[in-house]
């Protein structure tokens, strides 16, 4: 990036910034929800309040890919494809977030076939990175190469002092900046980036290989013991983009209706179940083996980079207390020197 | 002399299942008796065993119009055997449930089951067809009141929130501020309701009896007080069986109920009477303005009493509600210790008045469970009823008389699944 | 198209199911349009005994002579026939009694003395025990909703399919933030979905009312209740709890 791309905004000023943006523009940022966390579309003056955010317990993917979202509308025989091209922008993503919709562009829109409405979001989402100062409790983004990002955002935050040092990856990001120049200073650089400190790691080295190897292990069934099959890793991967589509006709009127987007999940029985009621992975420990292979085997070899960006997210839901980091650990001390 | 039988065998527009039948020697009553007969299903026997916390979520399944009363009623008969105190706002919480879940169930009596009467239809689905309006303002009704469940109690049925000692989650400052304009629309559609059933012309019938409520002490109200009786003096709920006794009848799945030995009244009619006094301000001018006499002794007036409770509930709610309006409810959850003891409550179901009592023991672990359901408390009277009216009603054709008699049952809007029942007609000339 | 003809019947329950139907809200009365009801016990006159019906929609659990016969009747007369309700399709809370079937006639005497002319089963049964249902709509009540897409899909001439997969995912789907992560031991992952999570959403442990996920982990389930500091016992009854008693396995 060249020497105009740094600013620095002062902590003071950040409030006054989303207020602006949010005129312009839907923001999606971090707001106090649950346990903890969630991307919301910020009200009109909605004051934010980042005191103790490390990460959102749901994932961004459902900016790109709403749950339920009508996809096709048909009255009889006219049919109207619906596209969602809205400007929004997403505040606060972390970077394994943005390593997470980098992949899932490459999923949606890099195998020649283009998913259209995925496409349209894509388009005018502009994205508002910020690097973390320090690690929770399940991270491991250090062991996944996903802690820094070099590209794929818009603005770039990271926090230091009485402010914040923002970095401008595209011609969209110094528009904004341009916007509210009064809140901005010019800044010489960015800071040296420091690890976040993950307690959490996974050896990466070789491991599709030891995997491959271990196809047909106990392991899988041993945890599959545990595995109670609730689809909460799958809804809280950032990565998971699996849906299916489903047919709404209106009760009213059975000749309208709409096709809808329904996100979908391998953990459950019905995801491989085909016309006859055949299920493809009957077993329990299949669909835990088909997991568990999609985030560190299959991505490296469909998208050339691993379907697991680290975020720990998985870790943190599962009520059984299963442990994709422990898992690879298990696998590697097995089948690592066979 | 003529011997005549009435034969009702399927009482239709009524909650439940049960049988009536009528003997007649020339105009004389030799019989007019009510057979209760939906399955039985033993709750008093059910709850035994279970622990404190589960005794509600099982008592509330008794009737699925009024599982709200029977859930904050049985929650408050536990909370006074376990010896838990719950806060003014969860007090207020459950009375607001109470007011919605009342209006709620008003709407399906007077509109599903008693105005096809008073509108000449054979059931709901005609007025679907040739009264749109009526319909439509009977499901906007419907729509607002159980969704004011769901906002407070987390369900339209069977609500979960609401647990012994407290709420699970409570509304915030927004969400008062949408109940409260939750309450004013239903007042202004109950108003609508209340014109429509003062017009309806009803059979001139009369039968004073005793009547019977919970009866607050300030206000006219459904969550708490001693036992009310029109005329006399009334007595204290831990009292009630020295004045209500049940008696099972070899006919009948349902217990009946006398109070001192006499058939008895309750419902909207016996709480109009009793407390009408206290009736708000638009309540108040709706009475008025259609000349109704308090008391009253007409069963049917107990369709427009029901109309009228709904606008009072309405202004009563939007009362609890402004001292929430600037904060919100505060949330509070507690670890609840039980110990050993025996509690009764009483709260006016939409139908009359409710009893859950219960004995506990030191593990919190139910020990004893009665219930009395208002219905099982009007039998009794809605036999005096018909042994009062055959004698005039036997001069009309056999239709005309079973029709009546189904008109003055429904009147009390009996929820024969809280007494277990089904009704069959059986008329003997 | 000739409208197909509909009819519901009620057996032992609380009858909320049949509330809930009818508060399908706006779609209510599009719904009486495109079917023909033929009997709706509460509503209209009399059912007629020897109609036949499209679809008929059973409601509660069998628990009597009366029941039995009526349920054998209608599957007679019906092409299509749904049990909506926990109780029509477990048992529900009226089998709450079953486990104690052998104390059965002490305890309906203690009840209702021992001239009661009524009698009853000593348990009662979900209706797939006495004849053979096309299509089980579970729930406690049920999803109004679910009865409105069933209905759709018939007149559409497509077939229903349930759920068959925990109300975990219907309470991630609405957003709720997971129950057991805060402590709060919560049947969500055993318990069939199909209601969008109610309870867990006002902060309620789900308590199992939409009946047993036929596949779901019994073991791992035990296993996290013990962590919880359940016995043996309560895990039983809150297993059981509408299903007469019997852990589903």
């Amino acid at each position: 990036m060249t020497q105009d791309s740094y600013y620095f905004i002062e902590k003071k000023d950040l409030q006054g910034f989303i207020d602006a943006l949010t005129l312009k523009m839907s923001v999606f940022a971090p707001v106090r929800k649950g346990r903890g966390f969630r991307f919301e579309k910020l009200k009109n003056k909605q004051k934010l309040d980042l005191n103790g955010y490390i990460n959102t317990e749901f994932p961004p993917k459902s900016i790109l890919m709403p749950e339920g979202e009508a996809l096709v509308r048909y009255k009889e025989s006219m049919i109207c494809e619906v596209f969602d091209d809205v400007k929004k922008a997403v505040f606060a993503i972390r970077p394994c977030d943005v390593h997470a919709m980098l992949l899932l562009d490459k999923v949606m829109m890099g195998h020649g076939d283009i998913e259209e409405h995925y496409e349209a979001r894509r388009k005018n989402l502009i994205v508002i990175a910020m690097n973390c100062t320090e690690a929770g409790e399940n991270c491991f983004c250090e062991s996944m190469e996903t802690d820094r990002l070099y590209g794929g955002f818009d603005l770039l935050f990271t926090e230091n002092g009485n402010g914040y040092h923002v970095e401008a990856g595209s011609e969209e990001g110094k528009k904004i900046i341009d916007d509210s120049a009064k809140l901005f200073r010019k800044s010489s650089g960015m800071p040296a980036k420091t690890k976040p400190g993950c307690t959490k790691k996974i050896d990466t080295a070789g491991l599709p290989e030891i995997m491959k190897k271990a196809a047909n292990s106990s392991i899988w069934e041993d945890t599959a013991k545990r595995c109670l099959s609730c689809a909460s890793c799958t809804f809280v991967c950032p990565t998971c983009y699996c849906f299916s589509l489903k047919h709404e006709p209106d009760v009213t009127d059975l000749k309208n209706g709409e096709v809808k987007r329904e996100m979908d999940y391998c953990m459950l029985l019905r995801f491989s179940k085909v016309a006859g009621d055949y299920v493809f992975r009957q077993h329990r420990t299949e669909r835990v083996k088909q997991f568990f292979y999609h985030k560190l085997v299959y991505g490296l070899e469909n998208e050339g980079k691993n379907h697991c960006v680290g975020c720990g997210r998985c870790i943190t839901e599962c009520m059984a207390g299963i442990d994709i980091t422990e898992e690879a650990a298990k696998v590697r001390k097995k089948y690592a020197k066979v | 002399m003529s011997h005549k039988s009435y034969a009702l065998s399927c009482m239709t527009k009524v909650e439940g299942h049960a049988k009536l039948e009528v003997e007649m020697d020339g105009n004389k009553v030799k019989k007019a008796e009510i057979a209760v007969f939906e399955p039985s299903r033993y709750f008093e026997h059910m709850v035994r065993g279970k622990p404190f916390d589960m005794v509600p979520t099982i008592s509330q399944r008794i009737c699925g119009i009024c599982s709200v009363i029977h859930t904050v009623t049985s929650i408050k008969a536990v909370e006074n055997a376990i010896g838990v105190k719950a806060s003014q706002e969860t007090h207020d919480l459950r009375r607001l449930l109470l007011h919605a879940s009342n209006i709620h169930s008003h709407t399906a009596h007077l509109f599903f089951f008693a105005a096809p009467d008073y509108l000449g239809v054979g059931d709901v689905m005609e007025i679907a067809r040739k009264n749109r309006d009526k319909m439509e303002l009977a499901i906007r009704l419907q729509k607002i009141s159980s969704g004011i469940v769901r906002k407070i109690g987390g369900r339209p049925l069977h609500p979960v929130n609401c647990r012994v000692g407290y709420f699970n989650s409570v509304p915030d400052k927004s969400m008062v501020t949408e109940l409260m304009s939750d309450f004013r629309d239903l007042k202004k559609l109950s108003t609508e309701a209340a014109e429509l059933f003062f017009s309806f012309r009803y059979p001139d019938f009369e039968n004073p009896t005793n009547y019977l409520s919970v009866k607050e002490k300030n206000s006219y109200d459904l969550y708490e007080g001693d036992i009310g009786v029109l005329g006399e003096k009334g007595f204290k709920v831990k009292d009630y069986q020295k004045h209500l006794e049940e008696e099972t009848i070899y006919r009948s799945t349902a217990k009946y109920a006398r109070y001192d030995g006499k058939p008895y009244m309750t419902g909207a009619l016996a709480r109009l009477n009793i407390m009408g006094d206290r009736l708000s301000k638009s309540a108040r001018s709706i009475v008025r303005k259609h000349k109704l006499k308090l008391p009253n002794f007409s069963t049917f007036t107990n369709n427009i009493s029901q109309a009228v409770e709904m606008v009072h509930f309405c202004d009563r709610a939007l009362e609890v509600l402004s001292k929430y309006e600037k904060t919100g409810f505060r949330e509070e959850k507690r670890k609840i210790k039980p110990r050993g003891g025996e509690g009764i409550a009483a709260c006016e179901a939409p139908r009359g008045t409710l009893i859950h009592h219960y004995k506990f023991d030191s593990k919190g672990i139910c020990t004893y469970a009665n219930i009395m359901t208002p219905t099982c408390q009007n039998v009794r009277n809605m036999e005096s009823d018909m042994q009062k009216w055959m004698p005039e009603l036997i001069k009309k054709n056999d239709e005309k008389v079973k029709h009546s008699l189904e008109m003055l049952i429904r009147a009390y809007d009996p929820c024969f699944s809280c007494s277990t029942h089904f009704l069959n007609f059986n008329l003997k000339r | 198209m000739v409208k197909p003809k509909v009819a519901f019947f009620g057996m032992t329950s609380c009858k909320g199911c049949y509330f809930q139907l009818l508060l399908a809200n706006e779609k209510l009365p599009a719904i009486f349009g495109s079917i023909d009801i033929v009997d709706f016990w509460m509503l209209n006159e009399k059912p007629k005994d020897d109609d036949m019906y499209d679809i008929a929609f059973i409601d509660g659990a069998v628990s009597n002579h009366e029941n039995a016969e009526l349920v054998r009747n209608v599957r007679e007369r019906s092409k299509y026939v749904i049990a909506f309700g926990t109780c029509a399709c477990h048992g529900g809370i009226p089998a709450v009694r079953n486990p104690d079937e052998r104390k059965h006639s002490a305890y309906h005497k203690l009840v209702y003395g021992k001239d009661i002319k009524v009698k009853s089963y000593p348990h009662a049964d979900p209706v797939s025990r006495h004849i053979h249902v096309d299509y089980e709509m579970t729930g406690c009540p049920i999803n109004e909703r679910e009865a409105v897409e069933v209905i759709r899909d018939l007149l559409l001439g497509k077939k229903p399919v349930a759920p068959d997969y925990p109300v975990c995912v219907d309470c991630k789907k609405a957003g709720v933030s997971c129950l057991f992560k805060e402590g709060t031991l919560c049947m969500g992952p055993v318990t069939r979905a199909g209601c969008n999570a109610p309870c867990p959403a006002s902060r309620t442990a789900c308590d199992g009312c939409r009946g047993p996920l036929p596949d779901a982990n019994w073991n791992e389930m035990e296993k996290l209740m013990k962590e919880h500091g359940i016995e043996k016992k309560t895990m039983n009854m809150m297993l059981g709890k509408y299903t007469g008693g019997k852990m589903a396995k």
